[in-house]
């Protein structure tokens, strides 16, 4: 078990930053210095002075909090320190052997791997586990912790829209149990199903209640519905989209995925009809936008062990030895034995140690954090205050909040929720670099144009004669717009 | 002899089920690729021999082209020819409905949830029923499917049908690469669960596994199969002709049906329908699901998810292999559960209303044939293309006859290549196998406007641009002087050069 969890923590221990880290740095940054909530946009100003109620104020006050103490390693410390407390909750949600359980869990981490990265999300990503965890008690340990769930959605309410994710894993096995009641018939009442249904239901309702503990109260109900809705979020976004199996990072997905049939397929046990719900749902989310592969991967570890100890159970009666060997599991480890297994740790440990260690590597962390980003024209900019205002590109615009704010403001950056479908559409027709974009640039007053190197917007503004290119390198060209 | 207890309700419903996947796959089943296929196949009928080189475009013009569906080319032109879009969508639809006969001729069970299963398998396929050969390839497969399932579950020896049919499957397109899977996944499979049941981990071979002799039927039919292949104009380089197809970068990339499938289309969203059945099915019932069935399944979720056109391969599959299980479940629950079991399964219910169930049939088939007679029109056909394809501006293009050569968005290829050849060959259509990966990126960097297009358009010789409004290119050349607007609608512009570069070249 130790292993298992130390090869966590080891594979989660990367550079977690990426584009979107930084504004949601720079968000916790002026809440800490400001004490007060960024209700109201000062970061950009392609929509000046726009509401804002991104419902992830405390996770963005808690990130900016772990940067200010350890700069970018202290991030990866702390993604892979979420990573690793969330399938820890999955390793003890599994039921079987320790290889059984150690198998399924490391796989399914080794699927979500595309979705750690430092943002609110890697904390609404343990809280879905802790969701998940506090309902595999109720139903498989008759353990009732269900209190526990208002609790986790309140704080939920603050850290990261998406909590929705937790009303659906509440709503899914409350309809799982519901079906397993109806299809048990006549004995429906025995064992006191209705009462564990009225329970699961009282509890989802005050789930839902408590999302309105939140400084947004009652719109914190209709905020994801808001953002999943953005057209172009779905179109253009990456991890929006359906996922790219042509990756082979992705395609770890479909092994999962396979892991689950074959399992459910060779034993004799059925499958229950909640982890049919949780399985059925998430592996429909997983394929319409990839970021939710992260959620089947909490949801199959579970099923897979339950139904693969089954299998191991059915051949135990003609290869016992061969079970008991997967089985490992002696009564007590004699002296010499245990000497060994703790050597065996502390040599996993020490590897551990040095994987993590790379990653935590300040210099390496400045050089590849900021890989892709605009870190000379930044420093350009910086230091000869160009006028503005700027036009950039989406995928900048977290950065470059985080490099240039207060002196300069972003046109756009990766905040979707706060600019809406309109200006989105606006931006990318901009983008696509149209004939009359220079008039279309003056029209919206913007004086500062940085560009990616090699897009086509480069290219036409270093042969306009309205834009003078004054700092260019691999990454990106800056040009301002002549008198 | 009184016919009117044979329809009982079980037996409509399946009815019902056929009529609607006939009435679903009878529609306007023409797109991009059908119409280089159709003047692939004119040519072949004019000129009495195969077409072997490239005839129809600027780019590749008399150089040699694998046109390994040479053989579906001529049916399908003779049938368009003959019958014209009615003869093109009813064909089709009749391809489709066959192929799923032979599905439900290997599925078991409640007659009710076979239907539906049935229906949802062909919705899920539904996006790739076009008239091309490739449709051909979705039948053969469900031929080898249906031998290979029968051979293992009903021991009916129908193997000898594979290496002729695979003979024939070569020359009708590059498709056939798909009944090898389907035999080295079967016969892996097999032997595996021979040498499972061998060391004692599994049953002795029962059903759904053949006994060591059929496992040598099956390989030396899988041998055969694979000697049949060179049977075909281009010999044995057709071996490796799939491998090349597949490893053309810019097909994984731009082209959708190469593309993992983009679940965001509610078209798509069938096929995780059709997984979760499968989930639901193996997972609800205690029958352990055979090895060859799962492989099956693991390699055509594989190849579906990798890329979309996959999706119909795994839609054939998958139902038999659904009702198996979902019969044991049934069998479960009628121990446990005889009410809810009976509602799935109502086979112990008795009396029907014979009249009843003929009148509903009649009118199903009444609405099917509507449908049918709608998808054989010309106008409606005419009216469906209209949205994508620019017969508009193709019509007045061959009427005002400006000077080419012309470049051309790849989508409309195909249409330009059956519409204006020999006037205006095209630069590039859907044939990607013949324009290699350079090419198509040349023509992606053009018609995306990336810096350097003008100079792509200047040494191609391109005098006429003819690609959709509102593109890229369009943005482009609206606004450069050396091109001008000649023709404009809702789909389509054309642009023509200010100065012909052979007249360029005459004035020197």
């Amino acid at each position: 078990m130790w292993i298992t969890l130390l090869s966590l923590l080891a594979m989660a221990t990367r550079i977690a930053v990426d584009s979107d880290t930084w504004w949601q740095l720079r968000a916790g940054a002026w809440m800490v210095e400001n004490g007060r909530l960024m209700s109201i946009d000062v970061l950009s100003h392609g929509v000046p002075g726009q509401a804002w109620s991104y419902p992830a104020w405390l996770a963005q006050v808690l990130l900016y909090l772990v940067y200010s103490a350890g700069g970018l390693p202290g991030l990866n410390l702390f993604t892979a320190m979420c990573v690793t407390l969330a399938f820890t909750l999955v390793y003890f949600s599994c039921s079987g052997t320790v290889f059984v359980r150690a198998g399924a869990v490391i796989l399914a981490a080794a699927a979500s791997a595309v979705f750690w990265s430092a943002r609110p999300h890697i904390i609404s990503f343990v809280l879905a586990a802790a969701v998940l965890y506090v309902l595999h008690l109720y139903r498989h340990r008759h353990l009732n912790r269900l209190w526990l769930l208002p609790l986790l959605m309140a704080v939920w309410a603050n850290t990261h829209p998406g909590y929705a994710i937790g009303i659906i894993f509440i709503g899914l096995t409350l309809a799982g149990e519901a079906a397993s009641a109806i299809a048990a018939g006549s004995a429906w009442q025995a064992g006191g199903r209705l009462r564990h249904l009225a329970w699961l239901g009282g509890i989802g309702l005050l789930c839902v209640l408590a999302l309105a503990v939140s400084p947004f109260g009652f719109g914190n109900l209709t905020y994801p519905f808001a953002t999943v809705g953005i057209g172009t979020l779905r179109d253009h976004i990456q991890e929006w989209q359906s996922p790219n199996f042509h990756m082979p990072e992705v395609q770890i997905f479909i092994v999962l995925w396979l892991a689950v049939l074959a399992a459910v397929g060779f034993s004799r046990r059925s499958l229950h009809l909640t982890d049919l719900a949780l399985l059925a749902g998430t592996f429909f989310l997983a394929l319409y936008a990839g970021r939710n592969i992260a959620l089947f991967a909490l949801v199959a570890p579970p099923v897979i062990a339950r139904h693969a100890q089954a299998v191991l159970d059915d051949l135990r009666d003609r290869y016992p030895r061969l079970v008991s060997a997967l089985e490992a599991r002696p009564a007590r480890a004699s002296p010499r034995a245990a000497l060994l297994n703790w050597a065996l740790l502390a040599l996993v440990a020490l590897a551990v140690a040095v994987k993590v260690a790379i990653p935590l590597d300040a210099g390496l962390n400045a050089q590849l954090a900021t890989r892709g980003m605009p870190a000379g024209a930044a420093d350009y900019i910086l230091a000869h205050r160009p006028p503005g205002p700027m036009f950039n590109p989406y995928a900048w615009g977290g950065y470059l909040s985080w490099r240039l704010y207060p002196e300069y403001t972003v046109y756009v950056d990766g905040r979707t929720d706060l600019y809406g479908e309109s200006f989105l559409r606006d931006y990318m027709r901009l983008t696509s670099a149209p004939p009359e974009w220079s008039r279309l640039m003056d029209e919206r007053g913007l004086r500062l144009l940085l560009a990616e190197a090699g897009s086509a917007l480069a290219a036409l503004a270093g042969q306009h004669p309205d834009w003078q290119l004054v700092y260019h390198d691999d990454v990106a060209h800056v040009f301002v717009r002549r008198p | 002899l009184n016919i009117m207890p044979v329809l009982t309700p079980p037996r409509l419903v399946l009815c019902l089920a056929f009529v609607g996947i006939f009435a679903m796959a009878a529609r306007p089943s023409v797109d991009t690729d059908t119409w280089w296929h159709l003047r692939a196949g004119a040519w072949m009928v004019e000129h009495g021999r195969i077409l072997e080189h490239d005839e129809f475009s600027t780019t590749r013009y008399g150089q040699p082209w694998v046109n390994h569906s040479w053989l579906a080319q001529v049916p399908l032109f003779v049938l368009w020819d003959t019958f014209g879009y009615a003869g093109l969508n009813l064909a089709t639809a009749a391809v489709v409905t066959l192929a799923f006969g032979l599905v439900a001729r290997q599925t078991d069970g409640s007659p009710y949830l076979k239907a539906f299963v049935l229906v949802l398998a062909a919705a899920a396929s539904a996006v790739y029923w076009s008239a091309r050969p490739q449709l051909l390839s979705f039948g053969l497969a469900a031929v080898f499917a249906w031998v290979l399932g029968q051979y293992r579950w009903r021991g009916a020896n129908r193997l000898w049908l594979l290496p002729p049919l695979m003979a024939l499957w070569v020359n009708l397109h590059g498709g056939f690469a798909i009944g090898f899977m389907l035999l080295f996944i079967t016969l892996a499979g097999q032997a595996l669960s021979l040498l499972l049941a061998r060391l004692g981990w599994a049953q002795a071979p029962g059903p759904g596994v053949v006994s060591g002799r059929g496992l040598l039927s099956l390989a030396v039919v899988t041998l055969a199969c694979l000697l049949v292949v060179p049977l075909n104009p281009y010999g044995a380089g057709l071996y490796l002709y799939p491998l090349r197809t597949v490893s053309i970068g810019v097909l994984q990339d731009f082209i959708q049906e190469w593309q993992p499938p983009n679940f965001h289309l509610a078209s798509m969203q069938l096929f995780i329908g059709l997984c979760l059945a499968v989930l639901a099915a193996l997972g609800l019932s205690r029958r352990r699901v055979d090895i060859t069935d799962f492989a099956l399944l693991a390699a055509f979720t594989w190849l579906s998810l990798l890329a979309a056109r996959n999706i119909p391969i795994f839609a054939l599959l998958a139902p038999p292999i659904i009702m198996r299980h979902a019969a044991s479940g049934i069998a479960e629950l009628r121990l446990s559960q005889p009410r809810l079991a009976a509602l799935l399964d109502p086979h112990s219910r008795a009396g029907n209303m014979p009249r009843l169930n003929w009148a509903l049939l009649g009118l199903a088939v009444l609405a099917g044939l509507l449908k049918a007679a709608d998808a054989a029109s010309t106008a409606s056909n005419e009216r469906a293309l209209a949205g994508s394809v620019p017969l508009a501006a193709a019509e007045w293009l061959d009427r005002n006859a400006p000077p080419g050569p012309m470049f051309n968005a790849y989508n409309w290829g195909g249409y330009l290549a059956w519409r204006l050849n020999p006037a205006y060959p095209v630069f590039v259509d859907g044939r990607t196998d013949l324009y290699d990966d350079a090419l198509l990126r040349e023509y992606l960097d053009t018609a995306h406007g990336r810096p350097g297009y003008a100079a792509t358009l200047d040494r191609r010789g391109a005098n006429l641009v003819f690609v959709e409004a509102r593109s890229m290119l369009d943005e482009r050349l609206r606004y450069e002087p050396a091109w001008e607007l000649i023709y404009a609608d809702e789909l389509a512009v054309i642009y023509q050069r200010v100065v012909t570069l052979s007249s360029v070249a005459e004035s020197r």
